[in-house]
This record gives C-alpha cells, sequence and structure tokens, in this order.
C-alpha cells in the first residue's frame, strides 16, 4: 500500500485486496498518515479484486472517523465484483464511489 | 492446511474437494482461494468464482472467530461437491451456533458488523445451517451458470495451491456415504408420503416411522410423547414406547423434554450434560448422549421427540440431526393431518347425532294440546344448542279430564332423546292411569328403572290429572321441578316437588296431592332449563325469579296462551344475548 497527498485529500494505492488480515494494515495506515489538513481519504480500488465483509467494516471505521473531523472517504474505480459488492451491501448510501 | 489439491471427477461426473484448516483467518483466506482455483477449473465464470470466493471467506471468517476453546483445538473442514446443476459447499464448524434466519437482514450503515451471513444469503440460492451437538455445518448451494465463452482460467486448477488431495477411494466413499444417507431419507419420505392416504392407526405408522429413523441416523432409541389435545399445553403424554406421562406440574429442569418443549429448541444430553435422576427418560435410558427435538405442527408444538444411542459416546453430526429434524418435522404434520381427520369425522357424527336427536325432540311434542271446558291450555319449548331431553304432553280422557305430563331426561343428544322417546311410549300405555298420577309414576318407574339404572341415567318428571268438572287437580312429582300454582293478587304456591327421579330407587312408592282450583287461577309446569337460565352477568333466574315475574304476568289476567307468551318475552328479555344452555318447556294451565 501506498500514499500521498493531494491538495486535503489522502490517497491510498497499491493494493489488490481488503479482507480480514490486512484490512487492518490499512486501518493502522490511514490513522499513521492521516494529518490535520486531510478532509478526504481516497482509495483508489482499481488493482483490488476481492473485498470481503471485514474490508467493508474497515472502510465504515474510516468514514467514521473523517465524520468526525467534517471529512469523507471516496472511493474510486473499483472493479466490477467489488463494485457489486458494495452495492449490495448499500455502501454506495455511504461512501461517495468514482467510477472510472 | 497442508499440500495439493487436484480437482478430481469420480464416476458420476461430479467434482469434489476437501480441505481441513486451522482456526485461524489467515487459513480461512487461503481456503477460499483454494475453492477458487478448484471451481475455475470446473469451469464457471468470474462472477460465479467471486461469488464462491466471497461466500467461503465469509463462512470461513465466522467458523473461525466463533469457535468455542474446545473447537479452536480442532480442525473446520470444508467440502466442495460439483453437480451437474449446482454447486454445493459444506462448512463443518466447532462453534455454538446460531438460529439463521430466513433472510438475514442487513445491519445499520453505521455498524462494523454483521454483514458476513448476508452476502453468503444474497449470493447463493440456498443456505442450510444444521446444528448437531459438537459441530454444525453450513450448507451453501448454488446454481452452475455456464462459463464465458473462451479458455477458462488458465490451467489454475492444475496449480499446486497446497491443499489436501482426497484420493479415488476416499472420495467415492465420501460420495457413496452422501448419496445412501440422501437416498434412505428420501426413499423413507417417499414411502410415507405414499401411506398418506391409508386409513391406519397413527401408532403404527409413527412406529414404523421411527424405527426407519432409528436405523438412518445411527441410533437405538427413542420416545416420542404427543400433546394431549385437550390438555394444557406442557402437559405431555401419550408417548408411544413406554407408558409414562408427565404432569403440567412437572419441573422443566428435571426433564429434557419439556425443557425442549418450553424452550422450543433442541435440548442435547451426553455425558458432560447428563439426564438428571428425576428425568423421566433417566428411568428407561440411564447413560445415554442424545437429544430431545420439539415437534411442531404449523408452529403449534405437537409433541417432543427424544433420540439416543447407548452404543457409542460419539453425537450425532449435524446431519444426522438435520435427519432428525426432518423426519419429526414430517411425523408433526402427519400427527397432525391424522387427528385432524379424526376430529372431521368425529364432528360430522356430533352434527349427525344432533340432527337426528332433534328430530326425535320435535316429534315428541303434540301438535296441539288438548283444551278442556273452563280451561285454557298452552305450551312453549325452546331447544338449546345441544338437544336435550326435555318434553310435555297431555293425554286426555273422554269426559274425565286431562292428564299433563313434564319430563327431563337427564343427559343430551341421542340417548336422552331415545329415553324421553321411551318415556313418552310408557306415558301412553296405562290410559287407566291416568287419573292417578301417583300411582302412575310408580308403575313409571318400576318399568324404567332397569334400563335406566344400566345406562346410568334418570328422569325427573311431573304428572297433574286436571278434573276440569270438579275443578280440581292431582299432582305427583318425581324429582322434578314443582307445578307453580297462583292468581291474579297472590303469590305461587308450590306443590309436590317431593319423590325420587324415575330410574334411581326401584321399589319408589309416588304420592299425590289435591288441590282445588279456582277461578283465574294459573298452574306452571316447567323443566328446569326455565329456572337455571342466565343473564349476560352469570345470575340464574332461580325459582324466585320465576314465581316474581309469574306472578306479574298473572296479575294482568293473561289467558293461558298470553301467560305463555309474556313468559316467553320475560324469559328472552332476561338472557339477553346470552345463548341457554339448556332446553326450555313450560305448559301453563289456566281456570278461566
Amino acid at each position: 500500500m501506498k500514499t500521498r497527498t493531494e491538495g486535503d485529500t489522502l490517497i491510498v494505492t497499491d493494493f489488490t485486496e481488503l479482507n480480514t488480515t490486512n484490512s487492518m494494515w490499512l486501518q493502522d495506515l490511514v490513522n499513521q498518515s492521516l494529518a490535520p489538513a486531510h478532509k478526504v481519504v481516497e482509495l483508489d480500488l482499481s488493482k483490488v479484486k476481492f473485498m470481503d465483509s471485514n474490508g467493508i467494516s474497515t472502510l465504515i471505521s474510516i468514514h467514521k472517523t473523517l465524520c468526525k473531523r467534517g471529512g469523507k472517504i471516496r472511493l474510486t474505480r473499483p472493479m466490477p465484483a467489488v463494485s457489486h459488492v458494495l452495492h449490495l451491501l448499500s455502501m454506495n448510501e455511504v461512501f461517495e464511489i468514482i467510477n472510472p | 492446511m497442508t499440500d495439493v489439491v487436484t480437482p478430481h471427477a469420480n464416476q458420476v461426473g461430479s467434482h469434489f474437494l476437501s480441505l481441513d484448516f486451522e482456526c485461524d483467518l489467515r487459513e480461512s483466506r487461503e481456503v477460499s482461494r483454494c475453492v477458487r482455483k478448484f471451481l475455475a477449473a470446473v469451469p464457471l465464470p468470474e462472477s460465479d468464482l467471486h461469488a464462491w470466493e466471497l461466500m467461503v471467506t465469509e463462512a470461513a471468517n465466522n467458523a473461525t472467530e466463533y469457535a468455542t476453546e474446545a473447537g479452536r483445538q480442532q480442525r473446520n473442514r470444508l467440502e466442495v461437491f460439483c453437480r451437474e446443476r449446482e454447486i454445493e459447499v459444506r462448512l463443518t464448524d466447532h462453534t455454538a451456533g446460531f438460529d439463521m434466519p430466513a433472510q438475514a437482514r442487513l445491519p445499520s450503515i453505521e455498524s462494523e458488523k454483521g454483514r458476513g451471513l448476508y452476502l453468503i444469503q444474497s449470493l447463493a440460492d440456498e443456505v442450510e445451517y444444521l446444528r448437531g451437538r459438537a459441530e454444525n455445518c453450513m450448507v451453501i448451494r448454488k446454481k452452475r451458470s455456464a462459463p464465458a465463452a473462451g479458455v477458462p482460467e488458465g490451467g489454475e486448477a492444475a496449480v499446486d495451491v497446497g491443499c489436501r488431495f482426497l484420493g479415488d477411494e476416499q472420495t467415492l466413499q465420501a460420495m457413496t456415504e452422501e448419496l445412501a444417507s440422501c437416498y434412505e431419507s428420501l426413499s423413507a419420505i417417499f414411502r410415507f408420503s405414499s401411506a398418506l392416504n391409508q386409513l391406519q392407526p397413527t401408532e403404527e405408522f409413527t412406529a414404523t416411522w421411527m424405527q426407519e429413523l432409528l436405523a438412518i441416523v445411527e441410533a437405538d432409541w427413542y420416545v416420542l410423547r404427543l400433546v394431549e389435545l385437550r390438555l394444557s399445553k406442557t402437559s405431555l403424554s401419550g408417548n408411544l414406547d413406554f407408558a409414562l406421562s408427565l404432569s403440567p406440574e412437572a419441573s422443566s429442569a428435571g426433564s429434557v423434554e419439556l425443557r425442549a418443549a418450553r424452550t422450543r429448541q433442541d435440548v442435547w444430553f451426553d455425558a458432560s450434560a447428563p439426564l438428571m435422576l428425576v428425568d423421566p427418560l433417566s428411568h428407561l435410558v440411564r447413560h445415554s448422549n442424545g437429544l430431545a427435538h420439539p415437534v411442531f405442527a404449523e408452529g403449534v408444538l405437537i409433541g417432543v421427540l427424544a433420540v439416543g444411542r447407548l452404543s457409542t459416546d460419539a453425537p450425532f453430526k449435524a446431519g444426522q440431526v438435520n435427519v432428525i429434524q426432518t423426519f419429526a418435522d414430517f411425523l408433526g404434520l402427519q400427527v397432525s393431518n391424522a387427528r385432524f381427520r379424526s376430529e372431521h369425522l368425529q364432528a360430522k357424527l356430533t352434527a349427525r347425532e344432533l340432527e337426528i336427536a332433534s328430530t326425535l325432540q320435535r316429534s315428541l311434542l303434540p301438535e296441539r294440546l288438548p283444551q278442556m271446558p273452563g280451561f285454557g291450555v298452552a305450551g312453549y319449548y325452546r331447544s338449546a344448542r345441544h338437544v336435550g331431553g326435555d318434553l310435555y304432553d297431555a293425554i286426555a280422557v273422554d269426559g274425565q279430564g286431562v292428564l299433563f305430563a313434564i319430563a327431563d331426561v337427564m343427559g343430551k343428544g341421542v340417548p336422552a332423546a331415545m329415553f324421553a322417546t321411551i318415556f313418552r311410549s310408557y306415558l301412553h300405555a296405562r290410559i287407566d292411569l291416568v287419573k292417578q298420577p301417583g300411582e302412575f309414576l310408580t308403575w313409571l318407574n318400576h318399568s324404567l328403572f332397569s334400563d335406566l339404572d344400566r345406562m346410568e341415567m334418570f328422569i325427573t318428571a311431573q304428572l297433574v290429572f286436571v278434573d276440569p268438572a270438579a275443578r280440581r287437580v292431582q299432582v305427583a312429582g318425581a324429582g322434578h321441578c314443582p307445578l307453580l300454582m297462583t292468581a291474579p293478587g297472590g303469590s305461587p304456591v308450590e306443590v309436590a316437588n317431593t319423590g325420587f327421579p324415575l330410574g334411581i330407587m326401584p321399589d319408589t312408592k309416588y304420592t299425590e296431592e289435591v288441590h282445588d282450583v279456582l277461578r283465574d287461577t294459573r298452574l306452571v309446569l316447567f323443566t328446569d332449563g326455565v329456572t337455571d337460565l342466565e343473564n349476560a352477568g352469570n345470575e340464574m333466574l332461580g325459582i324466585e325469579g320465576l314465581k316474581h315475574n309469574l306472578q306479574l304476568i298473572v296479575n294482568r289476567r293473561c289467558n293461558a296462551e298470553r301467560t305463555v307468551q309474556e313468559m316467553a318475552a320475560m324469559l328472552q328479555q332476561f338472557q339477553g344475548k346470552k345463548s341457554a344452555s339448556d332446553d326450555q318447556a313450560f305448559v301453563v294451565i289456566g281456570c278461566e
């Protein structure tokens, strides 16, 4: 996983899964990288082939953290399988999802 | 988890995979990757591969996260069956188990948990969760979709992905066991289905059924107790194998069956949770393991089925528990249907009986009462819902007078109506006795005693002979309501309420009273259905109520017919909307 900052957005890239084990790493990475100026955390899902319910839980946890500081989470370019799961769980009502 | 997976095609063209894995979330993920690679060679389209990967991940995560302390020491098992039209995955866990909802609800947006089962149910065509004593089994099925055109995911199936390979022999054995189990269950169900329309004793039917169950689940004994239809819900009795009943007061703490009935859940017993000494089951099977399963029919508890093993300590497997539950559910429906048929037949018989009794009853009443010079006569009869044995009659003796009779046969339905008919026949058999009511009752009692005694029935009766010329009445009673005699401005006098009912004592001698009847006097013969009439407040009219109201009517100097009409109106007003529980009959004789 890699992070970079563009304006008020923390962008996370280069991960292929969001599952029970690695979603904890994502949580830790965001917590460590999040600066006061960051209002948005953007997760680039273009390489993510698999996301389970624990991965979703981690996204919700990050979302709550950002809400407390007036920010939000944004998911970009999800692959069809991941997009299907997000819609199945109505996560499109929670997160901003940007498709290509 | 160790080594090598290779898809294996068995003789019936299916594929089978079996994996054992530790309670470790990393292994859970590895298992789902394994399944994906295995299914890719089936082949399946990408969307199905992803769905299975996700469902297996979620199921395996749950099996790992919720394993009991003892369960963590054991390996979970995942089996994949590729059939011609569907894929089935079974995951055997060692958790405490849970009651799977028909459709899991999506948790609130804020919740960070509880989406795994929802995902599985959303992606699968069918999900079952079979609960066992030491293990449970989630069964997930999904129809096979045709793969997308082109080559399936490039030869992934042949890749060594680190899973355990089941060889030909083991695979065949597992498949054979599965097929045998299914075949036994299904064939048993088909056999019993075909027996549905055959009239046979429910107990015999059920006993055969239970023997089949014992063989299929490798059990040694069973006890089935059915809830008595008319007893309270917690009273269990009517078991097939053992004469034993549990009172409603029995402590549920001491009986696994009552506990199963009251909690509406399976209750297990084994060496770690043995049957208590006070448990009725322990008197039959002291050391055993098994379960007590509540049996329902359309949501209503109809009994408890206890099944157990004596020969082994091994608890029933999840699949076997499922068979027990399925058989019990099916049995519940059969017993319920049998009872319904029986009740339906009984209801038809009862309706027919009441119809017969009602016809008999109506035929007993005289079409019109004989009239006498200087007297008016009128009668009233109202039948309650259950036909009783009330009747009144009058026998005129040319130029001498009329004998009035009123009677009430104890009981309802056909027997009461039959005895009323017999009584009436005897009444008409001795014209010579009509002027001697006391003597007549003595003869009636003597003649009817043996039949009444044998049937444990009796008849209350009152005979009143009216001599219009002499304006005199002779009254004799056999345990019947008194004759009421009154005139305007007076108060009702009770006459001749003495003597045993007919059929009580064989040699009873009945006496009679003689009274002169003055002008405007009203005589009322009645049955206890009149005085026992209740109003909406459950208050009975009673003899005093009747006397009070009768006097009010008589004071208005109504003739006999009008008196009957006014009394009938009074009774209906008193009764209100409440239905009468007994017939009402009365006869009014008025000296004009």
